[in-house]
Order: structure tokens, then sequence, then C-alpha cells
């Protein structure tokens, strides 16, 4: 959760530059024929108890990522926030016959270190190691998930890292943020839960640890992904003797959100802030629906990308943030969210707010141009080939698919499906999915001297006010 | 917020994830050898007539191309009257020049397919782009057009002082443990101020740099001489040198710029200090050692030290401070927090941090610090032991050979090219850790890992219970 920057990352974004450009008296060369570009091919199998395998043969260096997938996460914590986090921290304390420290440098001898996380929906325990030990690997990984040990005596330390831990992110004003505007979003669902409380913490026993192993995990709930280079007949060997008898577990509950669109303000003080943390947004179509390729599109013209509208208004032109960006963020069964996030100069608050509603009302009635459009159309495929060639980014790519429900072209067809996005559709997507009447805005700041002057934008009349 | 925010960080953070397409090395019953296969990259290496250094590293595997370019300054030697300048400057590079407009430059790299980024360390400031392979004629253009026609107007230089104070506030002011200890530690552990200054930069001195700044620091650092350009990826080697000569070979020789004292005095005596962060929920402690001189095989050593304290949940104060005694989450930290080992040209410190909580007193955390730290003053490192450092080395520098962003390779690259015009070097790297002894380990510690060479930075809150509540 602590985000601690280690350098000035500086990173000069940039945006199109909509301004003139007439006086160039010398110009760019041109681009030469793009190359083609083929995903890796993967082999796909399933074990008799339901575990999922992919092996995608890939990259230039002997090194090997496995990641196992498990289809469960903080959806499965219940009043207890936090569980699936102090799980994965669990795993992570000694599996068969090794202990934390015995784990740590096995790890560490096939040159790597296990990563074990809980999100919404999933938890991934991943192990990157050096090619050689691929196999070893997929034991280790094996123990780990069907073998922890589950000691309770290290249950108390770990339940006061999660404490240390929920308490700085308390402090962080883009988490307060983010917790506010989740609630509001998705209610009492998990979803809008996204830090634990002191008290949903001390409730947790090693006893509720151990049931959500024995409950949630399982082979027909899990997939194992490797990636990069292996040798597959041992790595196979080893699946088969290492989760062949895993039992399949119980199917996942269905848990469906509703989200809330209701247009809603909560305005939160934080006294002498030099900047105002905003979060604006709604839930969406997520990445099954048809209209979700144009509002990813739309999105990322908006705000997904470097050259993006709200960079190139608020930062480059107004000079009131380092960054404005939106992104939408799936979950499963196909629930999404769109989430405008920025930090701005306080006293150049509510003069964002009005330029970030002026922008939105833009692209709902305005198409792109033609030239706009395609830059952002090169940029997603460029990423997604930036993003499809690395081990993990791929693992992440298929994981995306595997929860979603995806079909097997997705991937394939995803630049085809990218460029086949019009200017009408972006305005037609940004009119259908991004209603500002819908919106839940979030505002953390200095409210003695800002909160007037965001209650009075036009913008925000009639908003249910908290 | 940003895709790609920062290189910066340890060798193995910086190289996290990532290999490339299908071409298949050796098989995994030849890598097992007595021997283990260490990383081969392809360099090509020459400098132009007006003295730019060219690093070419070709890897066909994924159909894009990593171009970088280094230029040998970073804050540490920026100004002295304008703290903040190189990182400024950094931005200011990405504005308008003779025959670009302000954002057109970033619009031909992601417009075609690209990202593009800055970013700005103790010794150089850099400039990099991944981009389709078809795109690399115009980005190395936009390169050449950088180094030779910034053109700044004042309304620019205005916009990314408020940018650039922005970054600031999100960073730093508005965020607890903003500047620990990557800012707090240099400031306390150094004297010599080029080690010592705030890098972000005061607001005053961000606020009084002018148009005519700009350009003596332009004229000064950002020449040929001073630059190293890495392109590494799918390109055609004898197209791209002669695109380069095109672009590059007519911008004028200048000199090399001077580099002045940036020594730093033998620490006598340990120092520490007391920090509040009025935002701050939990204490914090950070320690930093002054670190032997690059490429020496005591600095070599070190690299090895750190792995086996502090790199990974294997490492001892890891397995000490998190695992036996609770204290925090983790414990983080290594050579040069700003980068890593391998990416400075100057003093260096090596440092470890943690967040805990009030009712571990620091005393208590640094008399275990002290004891693993004696352990290795006093026992030999076992075989086992030195020999999962390596492999720690080992996996990270494959990655770093293998990712397809290739940032960890162009900065290896760049660096090597900078600072010992020897970019090679990334191939030898694991020889020479190699030669690493026990007996210099331990040496190394003794000589290194003692209180009077050591800074301790406390971390009080100023309200260690009350934060902003919903």
């Amino acid at each position: 959760m602590m985000r601690r920057m280690s350098a000035i990352l500086l990173g000069a974004a940039l945006a199109a530059a909509a301004a003139g450009s007439a006086t160039a008296r010398e110009t760019p060369p041109s681009p030469g024929m793009p190359r083609a570009f083929a995903l890796p091919t993967k082999q796909d199998l399933r074990l008799p108890n339901g575990l999922g395998v992919t092996l995608v043969p890939f990259g230039t260096v002997p090194k090997t990522t496995l990641a196992l997938v498990l289809r469960t996460g903080n959806i499965a914590d219940g009043p207890k926030t936090g569980l699936a986090d102090l799980v994965a921290d669990m795993l992570k304390e000694g599996a068969g016959d090794r202990d934390a420290g015995g784990l740590a440098r096995l790890a560490a001898e096939m040159g790597g270190a296990l990563g074990i996380d809980a999100g919404p929906d999933q938890t991934t325990v991943m192990l990157d190691v050096l090619a050689e030990r691929a196999a070893d690997a997929v034991g280790v990984l094996a123990d780990v998930v069907r073998r922890p040990r589950l000691p309770a005596s290290e249950l108390p330390r770990l339940k006061a890292n999660l404490a240390r831990t929920s308490a700085i992110a308390r402090s962080q004003p883009q988490e307060v943020a983010g917790e506010a505007y989740a609630h509001l979003i998705w209610g009492d669902h998990p979803y809008g839960r996204t830090l634990p409380t002191e008290t949903t913490i001390a409730s947790i026993a090693i006893e509720d640890i151990r049931q959500f192993v024995a409950h949630e995990f399982g082979a027909a709930r899990a997939h194992l992904y490797v990636a990069g280079q292996f040798d597959a007949v041992s790595v196979e060997r080893a699946l088969n003797d290492r989760f062949g008898d895993w039992a399949p577990g119980s199917p996942p509950a269905a848990h469906p959100p509703v989200g809330s669109r209701t247009r809603t303000v909560k305005l939160i003080d934080r006294p002498g802030a030099a900047q105002s943390t905003v979060m604006l947004g709604l839930p969406v179509a997520g990445p099954a629906t048809p209209g979700f390729m144009r509002l990813s599109v739309a999105n990322a013209l908006f705000g997904g990308s470097l050259l993006s509208r709200l960079d190139q208004d608020l930062r480059e032109d107004k000079g009131w943030t380092y960054g404005a960006a939106s992104r939408i963020t799936p979950y499963a069964g196909s629930a999404a969210v769109w989430t405008l996030a920025t930090d701005v100069n306080a006293p150049d608050t509510a003069p964002a707010l009005a330029e970030i509603f002026k922008e939105l009302e833009r692209l709902r009635s305005t198409p792109p141009s033609a030239e706009e459009l395609k830059a952002i159309q090169n940029y997603r495929a460029g990423t997604f080939v930036i993003g499809a060639s690395s081990r993990g980014g791929l693992i992440a790519q298929l994981a995306f698919c595997e929860l979603q429900g995806l079909p097997a072209d997705w991937l394939t067809n995803y630049v085809a499906h990218l460029y086949a996005v019009t200017p009408q559709d972006v305005r037609a997507a940004a009119a259908e999915y991004l209603d500002p009447g819908e919106m839940t805005l979030v505002v953390l700041g200095d409210l003695r001297t800002l909160k007037p002057a965001i209650l009075a934008l036009p913008a925000l009349s009639g908003a249910s006010i908290q | 917020m940003r895709m790609f925010r920062s290189i910066a960080g340890t060798l193995a953070a910086v190289v996290a994830g990532c290999a490339a397409a299908p071409v298949p090395s050796a098989p995994p019953a030849a890598v097992r050898a007595a021997t283990p296969a260490q990383i081969n990259v392809p360099v090509e290496y020459y400098r132009l007539p007006n003295g730019l250094r060219v690093v070419l590293s070709r890897d066909p595997s994924v159909p894009t191309v990593t171009i970088a370019m280094y230029y040998h300054i970073g804050w540490r030697i920026e100004p002295r009257d304008r703290t903040g300048f190189a990182h400024l400057f950094e931005h200011l590079m990405f504005q308008e020049t003779t025959n670009l407009a302000k954002g057109e430059a970033d619009k031909i790299v992601s417009g075609n397919g690209g990202v593009a980024n800055g970013s700005t360390h103790f010794d150089y400031t850099n400039y990099f782009q991944v981009v389709p392979s078809h795109v690399v004629e115009p980005v190395l253009w936009v390169e050449a057009e950088r180094m030779r026609g910034l053109a700044l107007t004042p309304e620019s230089l205005q916009n990314q002082k408020d940018v650039v104070k922005n970054e600031v506030r999100v960073n730093v002011i508005n965020q607890p443990y903003g500047s620990f200890p990557w800012l707090d530690l240099p400031e306390h552990a150094n004297v010599n101020w080029y080690n010592a200054h705030n890098f972000y930069g005061d607001f005053k001195d961000i606020d009084a740099a002018t148009l005519a700044d700009v350009r003596a620091f332009y004229d000064t650092y950002y020449v040929p001489a001073n630059a190293a350009l890495v392109v590494a990826g799918d390109f055609d080697s004898a197209a791209t040198r002669a695109s380069i000569a095109r672009y590059f070979a007519p911008l004028p020789a200048r000199p090399e710029p001077p580099r002045p004292d940036v020594s730093e005095p033998p620490q006598l005596k340990q120092r520490s200090v007391v920090l509040t962060d009025p935002l701050a929920p939990r204490p914090a402690l950070a320690i930093g050692y002054h670190v032997p001189e690059r490429n020496t095989p005591a600095w070599y050593a070190f690299g090895l030290l750190d792995e086996i304290l502090l790199q990974g949940d294997d490492s001892r104060l890891w397995q000490r401070l998190v695992t036996e005694r609770g204290y925090s989450d983790s414990v983080e930290g290594g050579i040069n927090l700003s980068g890593n080992m391998f990416d400075y040209d100057g003093p260096a410190l090596w440092s470890a941090f943690l967040i805990h909580d009030p009712g571990v007193a620091d005393a208590q955390i640094l008399r275990d610090v002290d004891e693993v730290i004696s352990h290795l003053q006093t026992e030999l490192v076992s075989p086992a032991e030195l020999e999962r450092a390596l492999t720690k080395i080992r996996s990270a520098l494959y990655d770093v050979a293998g990712s397809p962003t290739r940032f960890g390779l162009v900065e290896l690259l760049a660096s090597f090219a900078l600072y010992d015009d020897d970019p090679a070097r990334i191939n030898r790297l694991e020889a020479e850790f190699r030669k690493v002894t026990p007996e210099l380990l331990r040496r190394t510690a003794q000589q290194y890992l003692v209180p009077t060479n050591r800074t301790c930075l406390s971390l009080r809150g100023a309200r260690m219970a009350a934060a902003p509540k919903p």
C-alpha cells in the first residue's frame, strides 16, 4: 500500500499539441512501415481435477515466471475486511517442510522471491526463477497453496503489520479519497471496502485463515501460468505430480455488486493540504460487453494516455497539477468502474473541476478528429505490444481474459478491434457511459477555503452532498 | 499514473519482470553446468567526432526499439543558487524546440505507438522512449533536435515551474514520509553541498529560474561530448548508424563540462538526526553508510553485502527485523536509493529503512542491526550464502538483458559509457562479483559497516494517532 518515492521521476509526459506549429522550418522524417507482431504461441491444458494450465515458451534469457492465480480474494472477506490479505501474508510463513526463512531462502536460490498478493477477485502466488529451476518452482507453488503451515504464532505479528500499513494508507490523500470513493460507488459490497479497520483486523482469528484456505482454494478455481524459457517435459511432469491430486474445491460464490449512479458529492477535510485530491466517476460496461472497446478508446483519448486531453489541459496548459488521468477498473462478472483521479494545487481546485466537466461535455458532444483518434489508437496498439512482450505482462493479460471470461481470440483480435473504433463511436460511448449526472465526486482538501467554490459549481447543482 | 514513472530503484527493482519473444538460448541442461551461463549483451560502441558517445545493442526478438539519451548532468552538480534546477530542466526539454511546437515531440513518439519519459538522478538526466521499430528514424531526429535547438518560451518556463511545484506537492509536501529517506538521508549524511542539498528544489529557487539560467545550463551541459545515445532492440544496424551520423554529426563540438570536486570527506563519528513529519502516523528509522569507491574490489564486495543483508526476504536484516522481531512488514534500501549501484558517479550511500510502531525504540532496532552486522564482521559468509547472493545478481542481470522495455539495459550501457567509456563492462559484471571472497566480504564489513561511518534518521510524526478521517 505504501508508495515510497525513490527518485525524482519527473515525467515529462506531455500531450498532443493542439496549438499551432506553423513556424516549423524542418519537419521530422516520417515513420517507416510497421512490422508484424504476433503473440507467442501458448499451450493450454486442463488437469482432470479442473486445474487450468497455460504454458508459454517465450523470451531470450533463461528465466521463467510462474503464477498460480486463485479465483478468490477480498470478495470472500465477508465482514472481516482484510482477511484475504492476511491469508496471502500467512502463505509466506512456511509450507510443507519449510518455515518462512526456509521458503525465502529456497526461492532466492532459484533466482527469485515469492510474491503473494490478494486482489478483489484473484489471489496470485508468483515466483520468477532461473529457467533451470522451473520444474522445482512448480513444487514450491504447490506446497504454498496445498500445504501451507499457517502458524498461529505468526498471526499477531502479521495483524500488527496490516494495522500499520492500513494506518499509513489512511494518511495518504489518494488512499483516503479512494476509500471514500469506492464505498460511495459500491456500498458495503467488498469492492466498496478498500482498507481494513482496526476492528476488522482484530476480529480475524487463525480459524478464519484456515477456513478461508480450506474453502476458497482448490484446483477447479485455480490457473497456473508458466511463461519464459523452460523444459516443458519436466514442468508438465512436475505439475502432474504436484497438482494432479489436488481436490477441485468448491466453485466461487457469485457476489455481483450494484454500483451507485446517483450524482453524489463528498467533501473530506484535510486542513492545510497543499493540494486537493479529486476522484470522479461511475460504474461502466465491463470488458465482456460489446461497448467496452469503444469506451476504452474514449477513455484513453480523454485521460488514459500521455496524449490525453486531461493532461494537455490541466498540466501542460494550466500548470495546475503534476498529472491527471482516468482509467477503467474491471472486476469479475463484467462489473467495472471508470475513475478520473488527480491532485491539483489547492487554490485551483474549483477551476480544475470546472475544466474537467467542460472536457467531459466536449467528449460527449463532439467526435474527435480522425488525427487525434489515430494517434490514440497507435499509442494503444504500441503499448499492447510492449505489454505482451514481457513474461509478467503476458501472464497478466491472460489472467485478465480468464477472469473476464473473454473469448480465446480476444487478445489476437485486440489490435483489429482497436482500429475499428470511429470518431463517432468515441462520442457515442462517452455519451452512453460517461454521464456526469450519474457520477460520484470525492474531493479531499482544505475545505475551509475550498468548500464554497466547489459547491457553487453549476455542474454540481442538484447533487446529493455528503 | 504514468505507465513508466521511473526506472529508479535497486537493480532488482529496476528489472522486475520481463523477457522477450521466442529465441531459445541454451537449453536448461546446459545452463546447469558448473560455471553458470552469464549474460552476453551485444555492444557496439563508438564516438562521433563531436564527442557524442553511441551505444548500439541489437536484439531482434520483439519489434520495438528503445532509444535513450543520457546526459552526464544530474542534480548533484546543479547551480548552487538553483536547487532543483537539473530536474526543472528535464521538464523543459519536452517543451518547444526550433522546429517543434510544445508537445509535438511526444506526439511523434506516443502518436506512433511508443512511450516516452525522462528522469533526473544524481549524475545523469535521461530521455527515453520505446517505439515500434518503424519509428526509429523520427525519434532519432527528435533527440538531435532537442540537443541542438531548445527554444523555450517564457510561458512554457512558467508552466513547467508550476508543474514541477505540483510534482513536489504530490510526492513530498502532501505525502507522509514524502522525503524519507531518499531526500533526507543524503542531506544529513553528507557535508559537501553537492551531495547534500535539496535535489527536488526549494520553491524560491524554482521560482527564481530565468531563461538566461536555462540557456547557460543548456549550453554547458547539453552538449554532444557530455551525452550518450543508446539504441537497443530490433533495428537495422547500418541504417541506424547512418541516421545517427546524419542527425548528430552536424552538431558542433563543444568542450566537455568541468566537474567540480564532489568528494565527501571521511566521516569520523556517527550522526543521529530526529526529523518531524506532521503527516506520518507511525515513526520510522533509516540508517545510511558511505560506500567504497565505485569499481573497486571493496565496492563489488559491498554490492554482495547488500544482497546478503537487505535484498529479498531471505536477507539477514529482513529475517531479523521483519520475520523474527516483527518491527515492520518490510525493510528496504540499497546502494543509491535514487537509482542503483551502477548508475552514479561520485560518493554514494547504502541505506536501510523501515516504518515501525511507537512502542519500539530506535535503539532496540539498532541493537539488532548491529548484531546482524557484527556477525558479518567476525564470521565468514558460507559458500552457500555467497552463491545465493550471486544467484540473485545473475537472475537480475538476465532480466536487465531480457526486458522488452530494455530500460535497465540502456541505463547500464549509458552509465558505463558516460562514466567509464566502456559500456561492454556490462558483460563482465558477474565475473567481477564472482572474484569477491568471503574474506573480502568480512574485511569490507569491518571497514565500512561501522557506527562512525553511519547516519541515523529517526522520523517522528507530529500527531502520531491522528489522520484525516472521512
